[in-house]
């Protein structure tokens, strides 16, 4: 008979026997999955940059991750992943808030039409205050723009209405906002287009409530329109690439992770079919010593991935065939240069729109 | 004097300058008929045809004397024949050009110039729109594709021409020209009852709309100009007079098939290049 609650726990909830005595890449903190996700369930994905790995691995195994706004077929693939076609669901870039991901969905239902709407460069192209970078070269004309955004919002609503799964990957707390009506950019205005303005801009950084009740209201508005769709909710483990905040970068770090991962808990716990997946724990937990990332220890190299898609695909979709997705051990000094290119080939396919955070003109402010 | 070919971007005013200069010295050697190697394949056809009814029939500028260069015959393709050098092109054309090039004053290219019409004769599975310029336009009930887009997707289906046109520039050392290709038939009518290798999928798709063919001739244009300038090659624009208001073709110079022109664009066509040396050469 036990003596104490922790007699008969099992072996995952001990530090030692589940995490410091492990094998690297069995180290497998899911346990178990909320629900399952069949090879016919249209998977959709939205989020910080990190989610992007998701797609790429849900469709390089072969299961149904669901495009709603694909490129034309005249437009090569290669073409399409430079115009950011099937890089999520729809082409609604990287959404690094839950505050976007809601103002996104009532834009989509002509529930919100933010003030600020276009941004104009000065050769004559236009911005999306709301996807950036999702034209690598701007739209040509304000026609095309209008078109293109129209396209893209009646796409998010077909997405929302036809998927059975949605992974959404929370990446910041931290953000820019109009003073005018508080639509929330994913960048800030003048990084890739638009004019900063202090009289028109403020900085944000949101709290745990406030992203919970942005998730829970996002969630909400999904289920009114599709009652059967299951949220998985993750927190990307990359760190800001620079804060706003009058601190460090790496408290200003801590702090946003902390509060997405305390806001999806809360989220997940309040909801039914909504599911925390702990990517976040896998690349950034200290049983891999740093490994999980980069040279400039912010970017996930492709070993990370791998093992948190290899815990998402065994667990949520039962894939027992995922060699492809396991990276076999061989000599460190070898793994070390072997995959150097190749994880370097897949970082520079992520599109981090956050990088233009970090060029000079920035630095100089 | 020989015409040195420059590697790196020139603007087409720099280009024209240059070829204007060279024609300028020229012109002062004692013999002033202009050796023209044309090279093209079958927007050459019609040139290749006034040519001759122009010589029967006195009308051919007396400065010019054209040797043609047809690179559809077959000892010319593949462009890329060698598997193990994809970037050599076929020796028969370089021994053929090369050989002509000893004869010649000048390089004409007629080459390529259909691409738009792969793309956008005929309508779409999904139907596509987009705009040229600020002020075009789009068709509700198409799909609407950015226009950088559909650039890119054209330039990326003339990739293999302009490979082999590239390295056809490579083995020239005389000025080169390019002669804009003529722009879309907007009669729907002349192209049914002409349909050439499209009959069968004009029935089943129909011809897309004029505006839209024009605007897509008009990117591709967009893109020689481009690659004109790149490459020192001064690019002509079509003669004004075998357009209509729109910038579509005239009917006299319809050919007998969907996309080319007729003998009489061929004589405007040869007639427009003479008018532009003599007027280089003041």
């Amino acid at each position: 008979m036990a003596q104490h609650p922790y007699e008969d726990a099992p072996a995952y909830a001990f530090w030692r026997r589940s995490v410091a005595d492990m094998p690297l890449h069995e180290v497998d903190p899911v346990i178990r999955a909320e629900f399952a996700i069949s090879k016919t369930d249209r998977v959709a994905t939205a989020g910080s940059c990190f989610a992007q790995n998701i797609s790429r691995y849900l469709q390089q195994q072969g299961f149904n991750f669901y495009v709603a706004e694909k490129a034309h077929p005249i437009v090569s693939r290669q073409l399409a992943h430079q115009y950011n076609y099937g890089t999520f669901s729809a082409r609604y870039g990287n959404i690094y808030t839950a505050r976007q991901l809601v103002q996104l969905l009532k834009r989509a239902d002509d529930e919100f039409r933010p003030e600020e709407d276009i941004w104009e460069t000065e050769d004559g192209r236009f911005i999306d205050p709301f996807r950036p970078q999702i034209q690598p070269d701007g739209f040509s004309t304000r026609t095309e723009y209008s078109a293109d955004r129209a396209t893209h919002l009646a796409k998010v609503r077909g997405l929302i209405e036809q998927l059975d799964v949605l992974v959404f990957t929370l990446g910041l707390t931290e953000c820019w906002r109009s003073r005018a009506d508080g639509a929330v950019f994913p960048l800030c205005p003048g990084v890739a287009g638009g004019t900063f303005d202090p009289a028109r801009h403020e900085f944000i950084n949101f709290g745990v409530d406030e992203i919970a009740g942005d998730l829970l209201e996002s969630i909400d508005w999904i289920r009114k329109r599709n009652t059967k769709a299951k949220i998985i909710l993750t927190v990307s483990p990359v760190p800001l690439i620079a804060t706003a905040e009058n601190r460090h970068v790496l408290v200003s770090t801590a702090y946003s992770k902390s509060v997405l991962r305390v806001a999806a808990e809360m989220v997940s716990t309040a909801r039914p079919a909504v599911a925390y997946f702990p990517s976040y724990e896998i690349v950034a937990g200290s049983f891999n010593k740093g490994r999980y990332f980069a040279n400039d220890l912010r970017s996930v190299t492709e070993e990370g991935v791998s093992h948190v898609m290899r815990l998402f695909l065994k667990h949520y979709m039962g894939a027992t065939d995922i060699a492809s997705v396991t990276i076999a051990p061989g000599p460190e000094h070898q793994r070390v240069s072997n995959t150097e290119t190749a994880e370097m080939a897949a970082l520079v396919e992520l599109n981090c729109d956050e990088e233009a955070l970090d060029r000079p003109t920035i630095a100089q402010r | 004097m020989r015409f040195r070919p420059r590697s790196g971007y020139l603007s087409p005013v720099k280009t024209a300058r240059i070829a204007r200069d060279w024609l300028a010295s020229w012109r002062q050697r004692d013999n002033p008929v202009i050796r023209v190697l044309a090279i093209g394949q079958s927007n050459m056809a019609c040139i290749v045809h006034a040519t001759e009814l122009m010589q029967q029939e006195s009308r051919f500028p007396p400065g010019l004397r054209f040797t043609f260069v047809q690179m559809r015959e077959e000892k010319y393709n593949p462009y890329f024949p060698d598997a193990n050098n994809r970037d050599r092109l076929n020796p028969a054309v370089e021994e053929d050009v090369k050989a002509q090039l000893a004869e010649s004053d000048l390089v004409v290219s007629y080459l390529g110039g259909n691409a738009h019409s792969v793309m956008g004769l005929l309508n779409h599975t999904r139907p596509y729109d987009f705009t040229f310029a600020t002020a075009d336009p789009l068709d509700r009930n198409r799909e609407m594709v950015p226009r950088n887009l559909v650039r890119s997707s054209l330039r990326d289906s003339m990739a293999e021409h302009l490979k082999m046109f590239s390295a056809l520039r490579g083995l020239i050392d005389k000025p080169m020209i390019h002669c804009e290709s003529p722009p879309p038939i907007p009669s729907d009518q002349h192209i049914r009852d002409h349909p050439g290798v499209f009959a069968n999928r004009i029935e089943t798709k129909g011809i897309a709309p004029a505006s839209f063919r024009l605007k897509l001739w008009k990117l591709q244009s967009e893109i020689y100009r481009e690659f004109c300038a790149a490459n020192n090659i001064e690019f002509l624009p079509i003669p004004e007079e075998t357009a209509d208001a729109e910038g579509l073709l005239r009917s006299e110079a319809w050919g007998t098939d969907p996309t080319h022109g007729n003998i009489w664009y061929g004589e405007q066509s040869i007639n427009r290049l003479a008018r532009h040396l003599s007027t280089s050469n003041r």
